[in-house]
């Protein structure tokens, strides 16, 4: 069983600067609630701790989706992935972002989670994503102060928790940056420099708190596919978001991203892939080079999770780029 | 330290001191005693069973703090029959034998339901996506469905769709 939420200092601040501020002064002893979907359950399993929690659900200014035929795209970071999934420019101008939220999780998930949460959650891992008491069974990883890893007993230390949003590929695929704020200080970061080897870049006092997507060109389309055990409440297993742009005949490709979530501890763009697209014809032939290219580059990085090897995960990724390209092309032509 | 909250539940208006470490879920049972509304996964969102409906959308009461429910209207299982008569959806579970041992019932029910509100007549894929988030141990899922479908054809033809 889960369990309760321990007692916390509870803080709800009216406004963003106030948020931060709080953040500054208790750092790491703070943890942030904005849907709450991801940090209760850490918090109700004891994989995180709070001190103090700053829940910033009516913290105004967090919560809008605002589009600009210049600017592009703005999401506030509280917005649920209800919201967006159902959004109608989103679904109609960033389809693939309106995918990849209806894939996450059940209905009344996404009714709470927030997008901002989806792409800050903890990164997961077969082993310590579990309760204490199925812990107790097992000699603790470096994660919970132990000396193994468990997902691969080569490493020396907790490397390959794996980031299972479903968004995040599909905001890099959309070329989107995050806007982060801090005590004093602004910054706005591309989703893709967003991640570190394990986690994102954020520092203690930094809450992210919008997304900024960039209109995308003509003749662009895009498809986020993935695979789970089962449809709904699973992580992806595989997640793959595929951005491309047609010339205006709808004969060749000028420009495409492939990135993976879900394989690698954090998202995954294979440059070769794109590179083999990129001004040409799609046929068979080539999709074929590009599930070959994309199955090599996969293998050497694959992280498995649980049930699913590496080798499965490398599958997956072969069959789902495949496809991911078919439906783009097949949304570009019904255009 | 415990916060006084105001709450609508079921229609009727509540104050409630809460603890702000308390969940939705906690505070229904424990303190409004409307124990209809279930804990399965232990609190984890993992399964559906304490789903109730908060403005309009149904949520995971396990994964909502009681102080975001100030000020919400919220609907449980004990709110969906009116008058001591059962709601369509409920009827259709009883007419579809769609309820064994019926633990993830008002979990179920207040999933469809949300649907309902809002789009009488849905499709199968869309009952199927709003029911998603509720596992089933026993019944299983065909017979839910078959239920939902039910009800969205009787709604079709009053709406005169």
């Amino acid at each position: 069983m889960g369990g309760r939420l321990k007692k916390f200092e509870y803080f709800e601040p009216g406004t963003i600067e106030e948020a931060v501020s709080l953040f500054a002064q208790y750092r790491k002893e703070a943890k942030l609630l904005a849907g709450g979907t991801d940090l209760l359950v850490l918090l109700k399993q004891r994989l995180l701790s709070a001190r103090y929690l700053v829940n910033i659900k009516r913290t105004s200014g967090l919560d809008y989706i605002n589009s600009d035929d210049g600017e592009g795209l703005k999401i506030g970071a509280l917005t649920t992935l209800s919201t967006i999934e159902t959004s109608a420019v989103v679904r109609e101008k960033f389809s693939i972002l309106a995918q990849a939220a209806s894939k996450v999780a059940s209905l009344q998930i996404r009714n709470i989670g927030s997008i901002g949460g989806n792409i800050c959650q903890d990164p997961r891992c077969w082993y310590y994503n579990q309760s204490h008491d199925w812990h107790r069974a097992w000699t603790p990883c470096y994660k919970l102060g132990g000396h193994v890893c468990y997902v691969d007993k080569g490493d020396k230390g907790c490397q390959k928790r794996i980031l299972q949003s479903d968004t995040a590929p599909a905001l890099i695929a959309l070329g989107a940056r995050v806007k982060v704020i801090g005590e004093g200080r602004e910054r706005v970061i591309p989703v893709k420099d967003f991640f570190k080897k394990v986690g994102n870049v954020l520092k203690a006092d930094e809450i992210l708190t919008e997304i900024q997507i960039p209109n995308q060109p003509p003749h662009a389309s895009g498809a986020y596919l993935r695979f789970s055990p089962r449809k709904a409440i699973d992580y992806p297993v595989v997640g793959i978001a595929v951005m491309m742009r047609m010339d205006p005949e709808y004969s060749l490709c000028r420009d495409i991203k492939i990135v993976f979530g879900a394989v690698t501890p954090v998202p995954f763009e294979i440059d070769e892939a794109e590179d083999l697209l990129r001004g040409k014809k799609i046929d068979s032939d080539i999709i074929d080079g590009v599930v070959q290219t994309v199955r090599d580059k996969v293998a050497l990085q694959a992280i498995s999770f649980g049930d699913h090897s590496a080798d499965f995960k490398t599958d997956m990724t072969g069959v789902l780029v495949k496809r991911a390209i078919e439906e783009c092309l097949k949304s570009a032509k019904s255009h | 330290m415990k916060q006084l909250i105001s709450l609508r539940v079921n229609g009727e208006p509540y104050e409630v001191a809460v603890e702000p470490h308390k969940t939705v879920l906690e505070v229904l049972r424990n303190e409004l005693e409307l124990t209809g509304t279930k804990e399965g996964c232990g609190g984890l969102g993992q399964c559906g069973t304490c789903t109730v409906i908060m403005d309009g959308k149904a949520v995971n009461s396990c994964l909502v703090l009681a102080m975001d429910a100030r000020d919400k209207e919220i609907l449980t299982i004990e709110g969906v029959a009116k008058d001591r008569k059962l709601h369509p959806i409920q009827q259709a579970f009883l007419d579809y034998g769609a309820i064994q041992c019926g633990f993830c019932a008002p979990g179920t029910v207040l999933s469809a339901k949300a649907l309902f509100d809002k789009n009488p007549n849905p499709t199968e894929d869309e009952i199927k996506i709003a029911i998603a988030g509720n596992l089933c141990r026993c019944t299983g899922y065909a017979k839910r469905k078959k239920a939902l479908l039910a009800v969205a054809e009787q709604q079709g033809k009053e709406g005169g769709r």
